[in-house]
């Protein structure tokens, strides 16, 4: 259902004219004709839902390692991509508002933003206005099958006999890499 | 194909129930609670958003909207204004943009850490749901 939702957003941006008018470069990526549309729609669907699938899963099995760190690591993803927008000014959103509504307006539309890009990869959110995309695109990538990743680890002993089948090997040694560096 | 999918986003909210009644029938009731907590800010952030969206047009239309919102009918009517292109000059944007931004806000706070919760349950409960 995420993934029919992400594509129905995309889809119907795409096929808006106005939005075709204003950014004729980006949107125009469905292809007018019947059958087209159906299959990209459809292709978009099953993208969208196995990506929030793998990325879900891994970070199921990260939480059931140990759920702070899951929530640590999500924590750390969008402050980086905040602290990202802020470096190139590109932090505040595009309706503006008066003080510190301005900023809480722009930090809940970034990470809201952030969020469905990075479990469906929505392709209207990725246009050039948005440029959302890249950010943690090596993380998105990596997470399910590192955390699948069969190596022997230290946490596997300590682990019910859900995961032994699975391992985490080479997510604990994210956690030992990025996480837990300076921890004795 | 517009149809199908107004009527799969509708019935979306009845598989969530379906699974805090699951969760609850097993004795999981901090990860019931968990799903009550993402669908009810779900639904107070969509409920800021009508406010923010058709405050001119007067108490008794926002009153028509929240309860709109309240008994999970957004996504039906948000698509069948799309769909009908239905203008309204009173309010702050246009039923599409409305649209996008319930089902951003339903995907954010809802359906993807939905997702998530359940792979972990899942996974740490893999008998639920099945007859063994």
């Amino acid at each position: 259902m995420t993934g029919l939702t992400s594509a129905m957003i995309a889809y119907d941006f795409d096929t808006d004219q106005p939005h075709r008018a204003i950014q004729p470069l980006f949107y125009g990526y469905i292809k007018d004709g019947r059958h087209q549309r159906g299959r990209t729609f459809l292709l978009m669907t099953m993208i969208s839902t196995l990506h929030n699938l793998s990325r879900s899963l891994g970070y199921a099995i990260l939480a059931v390692i140990d759920l702070n760190l899951a929530l640590r690591f999500f924590v750390g993803e969008v402050v980086a991509y905040l602290l990202y927008k802020l470096f190139r000014r590109d932090f505040y959103y595009w309706v503006r508002l008066e003080g510190i509504l301005n900023v809480l307006m722009a930090f809940f539309e970034r990470t809201l933003v952030k969020v469905i890009t990075d479990f469906t990869v929505s392709a209207s959110m990725r246009s050039v206005r948005k440029r959302v995309w890249g950010q943690s695109l090596i993380h998105n990538l990596h997470s399910t099958r590192a955390g699948l990743y069969p190596l022997p680890s230290p946490v596997r002993a300590r682990r019910g006999s859900v995961l032994r089948e699975y391992d985490l090997g080479a997510n604990y040694a994210l956690r030992r890499t990025f996480v837990l560096r300076g921890r004795k | 194909m517009k149809e199908v999918v107004i009527t799969l986003t509708t019935v979306d909210t009845m598989t969530d129930i379906f699974m805090i009644y699951l969760y609850k029938e097993n004795g999981l009731h901090s990860n019931a609670n968990t799903m009550i907590a993402m669908i009810s800010l779900n639904t107070f952030i969509q409920l800021l958003i009508v406010l923010a969206v058709y405050k001119k047009k007067g108490w008794r239309a926002l009153l028509k909207e929240w309860l709109i919102t309240v008994i999970f009918l957004r996504p039906f009517v948000d698509a069948w204004r799309v769909h009908n292109k239905h203008k309204d000059s009173e309010t702050m944007i246009d039923p599409l943009a409305e649209m996008v931004m319930n089902k951003g806000i339903e995907l954010a706070t809802e359906s993807i850490p939905g997702c998530v919760l359940q792979c972990y349950v899942l996974l740490l409960n893999p008998s639920l749901g099945s007859s063994r």
